[in-house]
């Protein structure tokens, strides 16, 4: 197949995968299946109890590395991965997500032709577990600089699903960013903070598009103790490792501190509800 | 369990001669086997010695190699999860035993692997092909690591006699961690009594490149941080906690009772061994072995320890072993405290600690132990004091109470005692701490010391936690990081070591001890009862009838002896002759608390005991 990128720099693509035997092997399929072929493959089983190293283990060619270790979750799976790069490019694909047969062609193509880019993004679908399309999301993520506090509270109209991102590697290394592993499911939220204001991105206006697979059973989905735990911790990294301008950092404080006390509302933990309330209560005179 | 030892310098090299007479000091840690690994250049000595549990074999003797030859590692410890971590890695193993787990595991992803080990470990690998050692140890400390280094000289071993006999290392003496020592009983993190050896930081490992002349500073890095295993919420729901907690102590049981060889327990009939061997029992097709010594009745000792440890034996059905002694049958053992433990440590239970590991090791190579519940649990009163002298009204009024505890009973000056605790309020916890096991408070020391130079303030650093902890909590997190690594677990390695016996701790499990750490103060303290939540689980074992009597250590009588059949040490060691050598107390001070002492004031028996035993060490050592 041919590529309309002259040059030729290496794509890297970490799946970090833990129990998913039912997609792994589509996700791992569409991405050697792309129009761009430079690309290695780092898959992390991350400790599976299903067949998931099975099935990686039948896509196993030349560009796919396998590396079997025991579950310490998906932001600790993807720095692991990380280490074993070799690429300028980096995509954290999900083990249930899918790309378009010209979704590295189009990304690689903008960030080769402005090398002061980061990163590049692209539109996302919605699927289910039948592959069936279910919602179109109503805004993409677009040009970094003016989004960053809508990424950092969680405003849903902003992916940040790391699938649908190319970042240059160099930039990951240089600033020395990392999956956070105090947190799981806004990780990837974490990530993109990290990277910074500085940080430049542009996205595919067209074609080029990730599949992601909203699933009914991944905990990203569903409301629970451990959910809302896990959101708390990512809110308190973010203060904790200044992420945000203090205007910025100001308005997650109260945004947040709502968030909290209804959700601890919800979970019957009064006391903690309490304490977010008057958190909330006091942003206002902040 | 074994006994680890290496070497390293490219400027000071020793020959393998050398090397291997160091390691026989430590025989009794490994008398199945012994190996030397020497690398090209011999600027690298490891040595191991190998007391055989796991995979009998030979082939499972160290130090041993992975399987492309690249890497070679001495290991001392047990790997409770080894087999699900070669199911994980997918590794393909020649022996069964969990060495080549660790060395496999560390080829195929690096320092990566060690946060995923759970056991009980320290161990040393070198990569050939880069000329470079990691060295490892356990989160807990229940594995000895200590290391020498002076910039030319590096080296590390399970225990301190090794170092001391090791050839041209600088023994001068550390002066300066004297007054912990008489404060605390032991000489905390990261001192020994020597200038240049050091106690290996836990949950840490640290890298050596032996390719530079000279060794740089040491770098440790971190694979497991107590304080980042604290969560923001705590659990609080009784039902859940007790269910969950059930679980987790028979997973760690379970995984804990794998061996070739005769396992048993140390059974006391206290809450923790009862708890362990009960599970033990239920988990275990055959019948368990227990063990446990107390004094016959006399006129000091109303009750009889092994009775009790007798009573759950019966109940539970274990083959029960017991032994019951005289006191006077403690006195012959009495200088291995000096010998045993290389550094001044001052903790007696040492002595009963090493006769039940000498009864076991008569039946069983490893025992299960119930150390590390006491700190997890709060079975100590010492954590209702840390809430009392926390409360600022306390604090406020003390000065004007401390002086009336002056003129009371004994049990009421000691009180008065712990109430006289430190302007600076940031030294409480040793201060509790050292109170409550009778050392020496730093005003104490003041008086004491010719150089009244202590320095607490490392060791009082508040943790940074997620979450606001509680006084409670706060103590007991610090007992979990400092007086059960450099004190408890030292005693009980060295005692079960001195006779080629494992012990092990399924208190300290990974996954256990990270929930715990977790479980609400409230459950852990309630209703005036301390571990609480633990006795709920026991009582779902055991009848709660069994455990219904005070708290009742196996007691040395020290205090008792110090004015009889010991006295003469006090004459030899805390003699003016003797205190002045060495000048590092004023003899009149001693001498006083050594007459209050025998005119009734027993309580500072404990004082004593650790300037004497500091001055016998000194003698022995210099």
């Amino acid at each position: 197949m041919n590529t309309t990128v002259n040059t030729n720099p290496l794509v890297s693509i970490v799946i970090p995968c833990y129990n998913g035997e039912l997609f792994v092997k589509k996700s791992i399929e569409s991405a050697l299946e792309q129009t761009y072929k430079k690309i290695e493959l780092i898959i992390v089983n991350d400790g599976s109890k299903d067949k998931t190293y099975d099935e990686i283990n039948s896509c196993k060619n030349e560009s796919v590395t396998i590396i079997n270790k025991p579950n310490t979750g998906v932001s600790d799976s993807r720095n692991i991965g990380m280490q074993h790069v070799t690429g300028e490019y980096i995509l954290f694909l999900d083990a249930d997500d899918v790309l378009e047969p010209d979704f590295l062609e189009k990304r690689v193509e903008i960030l080769e032709k402005d090398k002061s880019l980061d990163f590049c993004t692209g539109e996302i679908i919605w699927i289910d577990e039948n592959d069936q399309l279910i919602k179109m999301p109503k805004k993409q993520f677009g040009i970094y600089e003016n989004t960053v506090l809508n990424v950092a509270a969680f405003n849903p109209v902003f992916s940040t699903c790391p699938s649908a991102y190319l970042f240059r590697f160099s930039t990951i290394k240089k600033k020395h960013v990392l999956f956070n592993t105090k947190i799981s499911s806004p990780a990837d939220r974490y990530f993109i903070l990290e990277l910074g204001y500085g940080a430049k991105g542009d996205y595919v206006k067209q074609g080029g598009k990730l599949l992601y697979r909203i699933n009914t059973h991944s905990m990203s989905h569903l409301f629970s103790k451990k959910l809302i735990f896990d959101q708390e911790n990512y809110f308190y990294e973010v203060l904790k490792h200044n992420l945000l301008r203090p205007h910025e950092k100001a308005i997650l404080i109260k945004k947040m501190s709502y968030q909290m006390f209804a959700s601890f509302f919800k979970l019957k933990m009064y006391k903690s509800s309490l304490f977010y309330l008057s958190k909330y209560l006091k942003s206002f005179f902040l | 369990m074994c006994g680890i030892l290496g070497y390293i310098s490219n400027v000071n090299k020793i020959t393998r001669e050398e090397f291997e007479y160091s390691m026989q000091t430590m025989k009794h840690r490994g008398p199945d086997a012994n190996g030397v690994f020497v690398n090209n250049n011999a600027s690298l000595h490891l040595g191991h010695l190998r007391l055989s549990i796991i995979d009998l074999s030979t082939s499972s003797n160290q130090p041993f190699f992975s399987q492309d030859g690249r890497y070679v590692i001495i290991y001392n410890g047990e790997l409770y999860n080894f087999k699900e971590i070669k199911n994980d890695c997918k590794i393909q193993t020649k022996t069964s035993g969990d060495t080549e787990i660790i060395i496999e595991s560390f080829a195929q992803h690096g320092s990566n692997s060690f946060a995923w080990l759970n056991g009980m470990f320290a161990f040393a690998i070198y990569d050939l092909q880069e000329n470079k050692l990691t060295l490892c140890r356990d989160r807990f400390g229940i594995k000895p690591l200590y290391y020498y280094f002076d910039g030319n000289k590096f080296a590390f071993s399970s225990e301190l006699k090794a170092l001391k006999n090791m050839k041209g290392l600088d023994l001068t003496l550390n002066k300066k961690v004297f007054p912990d020592f008489l404060h605390l009983g032991y000489i905390p993190f990261p001192n020994t009594a020597y200038q240049h050896i050091y106690k290996f930081p836990v949950g840490a490992f640290v890298e050596i490149d032996l390719n530079k002349e000279k060794i740089d500073a040491l770098n440790f890095n971190y694979y497991w941080k107590l304080n980042e295993q604290i969560n923001r919420h705590t659990v609080s729901d009784e039902e859940e906690v007790k269910t969950e907690l059930k679980r987790l102590l028979e997973d760690s049981v379970d995984k804990q009772l794998v061996s070739d060889v005769p396992i048993g327990t140390f059974l006391s009939g206290g809450i923790d061994s009862s708890l362990i061997t009960a599970i033990a029992a239920k988990l275990k097709s055959n019948k368990i072995k227990t063990f446990s010594i107390g004094y016959e009745k006399n006129q000091y000792n109303q009750y009889n320890e092994a009775q009790f440890a007798e009573t759950v034996a019966k109940h539970i059905g274990t083959e029960h072993y017991s032994l019951t002694l005289k006191e006077e049958d403690i006195l012959p053992i009495l200088s291995n405290i000096i010998n045993t433990y290389d550094e001044p440590y001052a903790d007696s239970s040492a002595y009963p600690t090493m006769l039940v590991s000498k009864l076991a090791r008569e039946q069983v190579t490893v025992t299960l132990s119930g150390d590390g519940a006491d700190e997890l649990f709060m079975g100590y009163g010492m954590y209702n004091w840390s809430n009392r002298l926390g409360n600022p009204f306390v604090k406020t009024l003390s000065p004007v109470f401390y002086p009336l505890t002056k003129i009371g009973s004994n049990k009421i000056k000691r009180a008065g005692l712990l109430l006289k605790y430190p302007e600076d309020s940031t030294h409480l916890k040793t201060h509790i701490f050292s109170q409550e096991q009778y050392f020496f408070s730093e005003a104490e020391l003041e008086e004491l010391l010719v150089e009244p130079v202590i320095n607490l303030n490392t060791l009082n650093e508040s943790i940074s936690a997620n979450r606001h902890l509680t006084n409670r909590e706060k103590q007991s997190f610090w007992d979990i990081s400092n007086y059960l690594v450099d004190d408890l677990l030292v005693k009980v390695d060295r005692a079960s070591m001195l006779y080629s016996l494992e012990s092990r701790v399924p208190f300290l499990d990974n996954n256990l001890v990270n929930y715990a750490l977790n479980i609400d103060d409230s459950l852990k303290h309630k209703n005036g009862i301390n571990k609480y939540i633990l006795k709920e689980v026991l009582y779902t074992y055991l009848p709660k009838n069994l455990f219904e009597r005070p708290k009742w250590g196996f007691a040395v009588p020290i205090a008792k002896w110090l004015k009889t059949n010991l006295h003469f040490l006090i004459e030899k060691y805390l003699s003016k002759q003797c205190v002045e050598k060495y000048n590092i107390i004023h003899f009149n001070v001693a001498d006083d608390i050594v007459k209050r002492f025998m005119k009734g004031e027993e309580y500072l028996y404990v004082r004593i005991w650790s300037m004497l035993l500091l001055h016998w060490w000194l003698e022995e050592n210099t």
